[in-house]
């Protein structure tokens, strides 16, 4: 269950069935509850494991920067096992951003320009709305990003 | 692999007392202005444990309070000497049961749930200096570890390892049984 990521020489291990279950378990009640059907914001063609490998470190690092800023905390309401799913994911990618972060001061972590590129556009969706529809729909799209680290 | 907090109780003559649990991740810490998270099914109970597995479920810092309550009335909270990361977590050496049926060795196993993994470790007595290991998932059944030698004796040893957190138990008794038959010497 513990999926491990290269970027160059860094390794980082993520908790799939931890983040799959947490997520699982919101994942419905979230999804319908996303008003803005018609935006999408993890775009297929934009997916990390379409993404350079000289980028993917970065992009990845931005992805999970953008979830515990700007999203995870827009989520808490909602009743007590939402919210600690809520916190159950938030946790996990912060403990993979800690680790992730370690790499970054031992390699480069570098971040070319399609990296910017792609993170400009999600987030150029993102405040296409209020910020809690844009918090509910990324967090709807989380199974995407799940099914990116499982490919990539 | 479960994770369960537990306290001492407070005692008020003619009262019942009832206790509620809360978390706090390091999330909540960085990210979410220090708030704490209720955990449901342990708010307002009268028992002095909580399990809290599903709540502490990254390998990060947590840190968790209790307090107790009298009908309006609460304690101050009660938290953490300091915090707690289930990678520090110690894990039990496994029970199991090793028998001998015929010429086969068997070891039925404790079930543990999806995130143990189980090492076995056997050998021929006198022999300690060959040992065989099994990596076992499911412990669901009696497993077959081998088939021995007649009137030999073999020993069994095993411990857990939990990915996970990647740490591993101690190792559980040794067990030894004997095939039936005469060995041949």
């Amino acid at each position: 269950s513990l999926k491990q990521l290269h970027f160059g020489h860094c390794m980082v291990s993520v908790d799939m069935y931890e983040m799959r279950k947490g997520f699982g378990d919101i994942k419905e009640m979230t999804q319908s509850q996303d008003q803005h059907t018609s935006i999408r914001l993890l775009h297929g063609s934009h997916s990390l494991q379409n993404t350079k490998s000289e980028d993917r470190c970065c992009f990845f690092h931005y992805l999970l920067k953008f979830y515990l800023v700007n999203v995870f905390n827009q989520c808490t309401e909602g009743n007590n096992f939402h919210q600690r799913r809520v916190s159950r994911i938030a946790n996990n990618f912060l403990s993979i951003k800690k680790e992730l972060t370690l790499c970054d001061t031992v390699t480069t972590c570098s971040c070319g320009k399609e990296a910017n590129q792609r993170y400009e556009q999600i987030l150029n969706q993102f405040q296409r709305m209020d910020s809690h529809s844009a918090a509910v729909k990324a967090l709807g799209e989380l199974d995407i990003l799940l099914d990116w680290i499982d490919k990539t | 692999m479960k994770h369960f907090l537990v306290w001492s109780p407070v005692t008020v003559p003619g009262a019942a007392v009832k206790y509620s649990v809360e978390f706090q991740g390091e999330y909540e810490r960085d990210y979410a202005n220090d708030s704490w998270i209720p955990i449901g099914e342990c708010t307002g109970i009268s028992v002095t444990q909580c399990d809290i597995t599903e709540d502490i479920s990254a390998t990060v810092p947590y840190d968790l309070r209790v307090r107790a309550g009298v009908g309006t009335q609460a304690s101050h909270w009660a938290t953490l000497s300091s915090f707690f990361n289930r990678v520090t977590t110690s894990l039990i050496p496994p029970m199991l049961t090793v028998t001998a049926d015929g010429y086969h060795l068997l070891v039925e196993l404790e079930r543990l749930g999806p995130a143990f993994e189980f090492w076995i470790y056997y050998w021929k007595k006198g022999q300690g200096h060959k040992v065989y290991r099994k990596v076992v998932k499911d412990s669901s059944t009696t497993l077959h570890m081998d088939t021995m030698e007649a009137g030999t004796e073999y020993c069994v040893k095993a411990q857990t390892y939990v990915e996970a957190i990647n740490r591993s138990s101690n190792f559980s008794q040794v067990q030894c049984v004997r095939a039936e038959g005469k060995a041949i010497l």
